[in-house]
């Protein structure tokens, strides 16, 4: 099973490839307000890229949630679990 | 076919704008092998900025904007640039009746429906596509751009059988009537286009349509779908922009047929009945079919000529036949020196080929050394070869016109008029026994796609080479603008529409703004008898001078021949720029004898 640090990595790199910011400029309270990249459609697609990386399905409850780098490694390690 | 991408080698490649052929086979490749949205939106930010990108309008009943990094990638695959505009949902009928609301730059209008956006409570399926043919139909009297529609591709379910399948008027028969309605329409409605996406759809098959999101956001297509959606629409938007290639060079060992001739012999090469010589067979077939559509075939190959020869001599499975190919290097010679030579024989740009070949080593030679040739490695299966020749997208065209057909026909008749030119004694008699026949017509809605054609692909007698989309030529015939399609045949038989002139009239002036005809045909004399018109036309519209602006290339020198040998007056506007005027009053272009007919 994943261990957090390694989500968190993981979903680094997905992040600056979507959002297509610096890896290194990734903070945990990244989200929609502080980051001009992250509107509605990025949104979509952090989603869809998140899911095909963990191979995990996220509810759109979970969708909704995803508002933050934290609350993305939450909701992966959490996923993962349940998965496991 | 199955190694992998190196992704710094495409990076470096993205960034070549002489290796774009190669970079966008390689991309291909990748997002093949990896479909994910992350490797869309890797490569979306590698891919060079763009000197210029098309504005495409998409209307859609339901959310489709995610669908941008794809389109900007597959577009780039196929290509060509986008800059998409949207319009979703709620607005899709106001945006094409609104003519305000697309802007007049777009090249083309992509159409994507629901079914529930089209039947709803009280609407059947006729009267539904009774209202969209309204609404395009309304559409079309403000906007000559080409519209694309998409059909419906809700795909059937297993349980469907809850509803009783056998019942009329539901789910299936529904979308099967809506889809055959929207079928009519684009033969109706002059311009429009289906995408047929259901066929797009079946790639990734029950993961295409995106339940949850539906009812989250009215997003119809899942992320699985949208790339192939993409695809789609960048393929067909594609033949719209640049038209296909003309010319087919095939290497003939493992690749027409199984094994080496040289060393299996006549005999013993696979063909026919059986693994592997049926996909042998089967790819020829599509080779045939190619032909018949107007590509011209050319061999290129390392045989002695006899030992290849003696395959379509006596092997009866052989589809394609020695004489279907126009030109054939077989030869121990370098292959691309022969390619130079089967360009130069063919009177085509090395740009107009596409070479296909199965070893890795011959492909990547053409690609080094003449990387504006298509290079096409078929790979090791057979089975595979049509599939990875057809999905290069080189042939991809949206119709086939009569003058594709014609095309190899052509060839083979003009071997008969050049014995009759050896057996004439000077040009001018043989120009006189051809019984050459000239029209020249205003154009008109069929002949589009054969102007788009002409005017894009004439690099020899093309007086400015100013190249214009398919949309720009529509809007030429639609708003009766002064072009006019040269039509040409003989005694041998019809060539069909060889050349466009385009006018435009100043107030003392008539200017020739576009001028394109044939290397079929050149030395027919076609050129003087335009000019010859031009001044007819001129004189009816009461002016006293014809003009012409020759912008040079690399290859259309000879356009000044012509004008100096009709005595127009040359002025030197730059070093590539030249401006031809006659005046009318006391000099004139008359008819050459050698024509039995002109009309216009």
């Amino acid at each position: 099973m994943m261990k957090r640090d390694e989500i968190n990595m993981s979903l680094r790199e997905v992040f600056s490839i979507v959002l297509n910011i610096p890896a290194d400029s990734i903070k945990p309270d990244l989200s929609p307000d502080n980051c001009s990249n992250w509107d509605s459609l990025r949104h979509v697609h952090l989603v869809t890229a998140i899911s095909d990386a963990f191979r995990i399905h996220l509810s759109i409850e979970q969708q909704l949630e995803l508002m933050s780098f934290q609350s993305a490694v939450d909701i992966v390690a959490k996923a993962m679990r349940h998965n496991g | 076919m199955s190694t992998k991408v190196d992704a710094k080698m495409l990076e470096d490649l993205l960034r070549d704008p002489q290796r774009h052929l190669r970079a966008r086979a390689e991309l291909r490749k990748d997002l093949d092998e990896n479909p994910g949205t992350i490797t869309y939106l890797r490569w979306q930010s590698r891919l060079p900025s763009p000197s210029s990108a098309t504005p495409i309008v998409i209307v859609s009943s339901f959310t489709i904007e995610t669908i941008a990094p794809f389109l900007d990638v597959e577009a780039y695959v196929s290509g060509w640039r986008i800059a998409p505009t949207f319009h979703q949902y709620g607005q899709w009928e106001r945006a094409l009746l609104d003519p305000s609301l697309i802007s007049k730059e777009a090249k083309a209008c992509i159409l994507l429906l629901h079914r529930q956006a089209l039947v709803a409570d009280k609407v059947t399926v006729e009267q539904a596509l009774a209202n969209l043919q309204e609404l395009i139909g309304q559409f079309r009297k403000t906007h000559v751009i080409p519209i694309i529609i998409g059909l419906l591709a809700e795909l059937p379910d297993v349980d469907d059988i809850a509803f009783g399948l056998n019942t009329p008027s539901m789910r299936v028969d529904d979308l099967a009537n809506l889809n055959a309605g929207i079928r009519k329409i684009s033969k109706e409605i002059d311009g429009v286009f289906v995408l047929d996406i259901p066929m797009l759809a079946a790639y990734v098959g029950a993961t295409w349509y995106d339940r949850a999101g539906y009812h989250a956001r009215l997003s119809v297509v899942s992320h699985q779908g949208l790339p192939v959606l993409a695809r789609g629409i960048a393929r067909l938007v594609a033949c719209l922009l640049r038209p296909r290639r003309k010319v087919l060079v095939m290497d003939l060992d493992n690749t027409l047929w199984g094994g080496i001739v040289g060393e299996d012999e006549a005999e013993g090469v696979a063909l026919g009945e059986g693994w592997p010589g049926a996909a042998y067979i089967e790819f020829q077939k599509t080779i045939k079919a190619l032909r018949d559509s107007g590509i011209v075939l050319a061999i290129n190959s390392k045989n002695n000529e006899e030992d290849a020869r003696a395959v379509f001599d006596s092997r009866a499975e052989m589809i394609l036949r020695w004489n279907d190919f126009a030109s054939r290097k077989i030869n121990w010679n370098n292959k691309v020196e022969n390619l130079k030579e089967i360009a130069a024989e063919l009177n085509v740009g090395l740009d107009s080929l596409v070479f296909v070949d199965d070893s890795p080593a011959e492909c990547a030679l053409v690609r080094d050394v003449l990387p504006m040739i298509e290079v096409v490695e078929l790979g090791s299966d057979p089975s595979l070869f049509a599939k990875n020749l057809l999905a290069s997208q080189a042939f991809d065209t949206l119709a086939i016109s009569r003058e594709d057909k014609m095309r190899n026909e052509s060839y083979a008749v003009e071997s008969k008029r050049k014995s009759l030119q050896i057996s004439t004694a000077d040009y001018e008699s043989f120009l006189r026994r051809l019984n050459l026949r000239l029209r020249i017509d205003p154009a008109s809605g069929g002949m589009a796609d054969r102007l788009y054609q002409l005017i894009n692909k004439t690099n020899q007698f093309n007086l400015n080479l100013r190249r214009i989309s398919f949309d720009e030529v529509r809007k030429l015939i639609v708003e009766r603008a002064r072009l006019y399609a040269i039509s040409l045949s003989d005694q041998f038989g019809d060539y069909g529409i060889v050349g466009s002139v385009q006018l435009s009239r100043t107030d003392e002036n008539l200017e020739i703004v576009g001028l394109a005809i044939s290397c079929r045909v050149l030395g027919r004399r076609v050129e003087e008898a335009v000019l010859a018109f031009c001044c007819e036309q001129a004189r009816l519209d009461g002016l006293a001078q014809l003009s012409a602006v020759h912008v040079e290339g690399a290859r259309n020198q000879q356009i000044q021949d012509v004008f100096r040998r009709c005595e127009f007056n040359e002025v030197c506007l730059s070093d590539s720029c030249r401006k031809y005027t006659m005046d009318l009053r006391s000099h004139n272009v008359t008819w050459p004898d050698c024509f039995i007919g002109q009309c216009s």
